[in-house]
C-alpha cells in the first residue's frame, strides 16, 4: 500500500516536469471582437465569462492549471478553442468567416454544447442559463445578419 | 341564322385553338418550374445552385443525416440540405463555409459514421468538388 503512494507521488512529482506548453496569453488585443464591434454590454459580459478563457487569447488560468496532470488538459482545451474561434482576432476575418463563426456560435450555445461542461463545473459562475442562450444566439443571428444585404 | 350559326362556330375553333395553346404554354412554364425545383433553386432565391455532381454527393453520402426528417436531431440542426435554398444570405453563406471547412478537415462525415458504413467515406476527389463547390457560391454571393 505504501510503496503504492510513494510510486503515485513519485509519478505526480516527475509529470510535473513535463512543460504543458500553456498558450500564451495576451490581454490587449486591438482586433478584439468586443474592442471593434458593437456588442451590446450584457452580451460582451457573458461571453467574457463563458467563452473568452478558451476562444481568446485573454485566457485566466486558474492556479491548478498549472498543475500536471490538469495542465495538459487546460492546455489542449484552449489551443483547440482558440483554434477553432479566437475572438481576439475577430476584427481580421472576412464577413463570410464571421457568418460562419455566428452560425457556429448560435448552433452550439442553443445546443448547450458550449460551455463544455467541464468548464462550467469548475467555473459556476460561467453556466449559460436558458434566457442567456437565447440572448447569444439572437444576437450573434442580428449581427451576422446585418453583415450583408438581402 | 344559319350564317350566324357558322360564325359562331367559327369563333368557338377559334377560342379552342386559343385555349389549347395557352394550356401548352401553361405546361411548359410549370415543367421549366419544376426543373429549377430539381436544381434546388427556388424562384427568389437563385443563390443556391447546385449542379448535378455535386447533388449525387450529397445525396449520397450526407442528406441522409442532414434533412429536415433526420433522426439525428445534431446533425439535422446544424445542417438541412432541403433547407438551403430558403436561408437567408448570413445563414447560407455560414453553412457553405462550413460546408468548405469540415469536408476539407475531413470532420465530415463523422468517423463513427464511416466505421459503420465505409461507403459514406468522401474521396479526395468529392473533397475537392465540394469545397470547390462552397467556395466558388461563396465568391459569387458574397463577392469575396
Amino acid at each position: 500500500m505504501n510503496k503504492i503512494l510513494v510510486a503515485l507521488f513519485a509519478a505526480f512529482v516527475i509529470i510535473q516536469f513535463i512543460p504543458a506548453n500553456l498558450p500564451v496569453v495576451v490581454k490587449k488585443n486591438k482586433d478584439d471582437l468586443i474592442a471593434t464591434a458593437n456588442v451590446p454590454a450584457d452580451i460582451a459580459q457573458k461571453l467574457k465569462t463563458s467563452c473568452y478563457d478558451c476562444h481568446s487569447n485573454e485566457t485566466n488560468y486558474p492556479w491548478y492549471s498549472y498543475v500536471a496532470p490538469v495542465s495538459f488538459l487546460v492546455s489542449r482545451d484552449t489551443r483547440e478553442g482558440r483554434r477553432k474561434l479566437n475572438f481576439s482576432i475577430w476584427n481580421n476575418l472576412s464577413k463570410v468567416k464571421k457568418a460562419k463563426y455566428l452560425d457556429n456560435i448560435n448552433d452550439e450555445v442553443t445546443e448547450g454544447e458550449m460551455p463544455m461542461e467541464i468548464y462550467t463545473y469548475l467555473h459556476s459562475g460561467s453556466k449559460l442559463s436558458e434566457k442567456d442562450r437565447e440572448a447569444i444566439a439572437a444576437w450573434a443571428d442580428n449581427y451576422a445578419e446585418s453583415l450583408f444585404d438581402d | 341564322m344559319y350564317k350566324i350559326k357558322i360564325k359562331n362556330f367559327n369563333t368557338m375553333k377559334k377560342i379552342i385553338l386559343l385555349s389549347a395553346m395557352l394550356f401548352t404554354a401553361a405546361i411548359f412554364v410549370s415543367i421549366s418550374a419544376t426543373e429549377d425545383i430539381v436544381n434546388n433553386t427556388i424562384p427568389g432565391n437563385e443563390k443556391y445552385v447546385v449542379p448535378e455532381n455535386v447533388q449525387a454527393i450529397i445525396d449520397n453520402k450526407c442528406f441522409d443525416c442532414h434533412n429536415t426528417k433526420s433522426k439525428n436531431l445534431k446533425a439535422k440542426m446544424k445542417l438541412k440540405f432541403d433547407k438551403m435554398a430558403h436561408l437567408k444570405t448570413h445563414k447560407l453563406l455560414g453553412k457553405l463555409d462550413n460546408i468548405a471547412e469540415t469536408v476539407t478537415e475531413g470532420d465530415m462525415p463523422p468517423k463513427k459514421a464511416i466505421k459503420k458504413y465505409p461507403d459514406l467515406k468522401l474521396t479526395a476527389e468529392e473533397v475537392k468538388t465540394l469545397s470547390d463547390w462552397s467556395n466558388g457560391l461563396i465568391s459569387k454571393i458574397a463577392g469575396e
